[in-house]
């Protein structure tokens, strides 16, 4: 690709003021639709194009992919979290994780994968 | 003096910028690899081309989990491990799922539709509803952008990256030094993303260069 200056210009400026600040995604929110996923997409897309059978997959469906990834992530943990407490415990373990996957049906697919 | 530090070698191209050695240069890596955003993970670099490798980098999984849960509420690291699993897990199957149905209807690119059928399909309807939205909001988004979104291939979407990239990858703390009046520059890129720019700081002064690939 040929250099060139001042293409392509980002849309968060770093002004790095003697040290690099990095560009912090907003928003600890996570409301459905508010803001960008904070997945990166690039890995999302790798791992979609990791399945021999995908051709190609289109932009949307990469956004929609991580933002959805970004909604199990929540869902699963909040389920976890709930085992932890009835568990008396503050800090979500493995085995939290493994009794949300029984009890959910949902997560069924997940059963298996893990050791 | 010289810049380093530690990097999974698989997969990194490391490219000098700036020839002068008493030009303090500005490192920017514009990599999403999980090696550089997690202090836990630097070495271990889960890229892989297998689809059982790849995971999300655990700092962004780590930070949704903690952001689900009450703010007292603590993780073990095995526990983030263990979602960072089965995430990937989950894009593949939905990815899987999407794909099928692609295939039936004799289509090449999996859409978004697809996926939100995938969803529904396999008891993820709950999350249809908000990810309409999102997706709604993408699409108003795009429209001013570059028109509608296009395919995206392994070498495509330059401007997609830049501008979701950019929110979503945390540059390097830290790697900047002040040491005396030298710094190196060093940019990082990887088979799936290219440097888009970096930052060339001269004394006060900055510019903005599109650095392409360039190889030693």
């Amino acid at each position: 690709m040929a250099a060139a200056a001042g293409s392509g210009t980002p849309r968060e400026e770093e002004g790095p003021s003697g040290e690099a600040a990095a560009p912090q995604p907003q928003a600890p929110t996570s409301a459905p639709g508010a803001r960008l996923s904070r997945l990166p997409l690039a890995r999302v897309k790798a791992l979609v194009k990791a399945d021999p059978d995908v051709t190609l997959a289109g932009q949307e469906a990469i956004f929609i992919l991580a933002r959805a990834a970004e909604l199990f992530v929540e869902t699963i943990a909040k389920d976890a979290y709930c085992c932890a407490q009835q568990g008396k415990r503050k800090t979500l373990q493995r085995r939290d994780l493994d009794n949300a996957i029984e009890a959910v049906d949902e997560f069924a697919f997940l059963e298996g994968t893990l050791d | 003096k010289t810049q380093s530090g530690c990097f999974s070698t698989y997969d990194w191209k490391q490219i000098f910028v700036g020839a002068g050695n008493f030009k303090p240069v500005i490192f920017i890596s514009l990599d999403t690899e999980d090696s550089m955003n997690d202090h836990e993970d630097t070495n271990g670099s889960k890229e892989s081309f297998r689809e059982q490798d790849i995971y999300l980098p655990i700092a962004n999984v780590a930070r949704i989990m903690k952001n689900a849960i009450p703010q007292t509420g603590k993780i073990a690291k095995d526990a983030k491990e263990c979602v960072q699993e089965c995430v990937s897990e989950f894009i593949s199957f939905i990815t899987s799922e999407a794909s099928e149905r692609c295939h039936q209807e004799k289509r090449k690119t999996i859409n978004g539709e697809d996926i939100l059928f995938a969803m529904s399909t396999l008891g993820f309807d709950s999350y249809v509803e908000p990810l309409k939205l999102y997706l709604q909001k993408f699409r108003e988004a795009m429209k001013g952008e570059k028109g509608i979104g296009g395919t995206v291939t392994a070498t495509d979407g330059l401007s997609e990256e830049l501008t979701e990239e950019a929110f979503t990858n945390q540059l390097p703390a830290g790697l900047i030094t002040a040491d005396g009046q030298q710094q190196n520059v060093m940019v990082y890129t990887t088979s799936y993303q290219q440097v888009k720019y970096f930052w060339c700081a001269t004394n006060s002064q900055k510019s903005l260069y599109d650095s392409g690939n360039r190889d030693i």
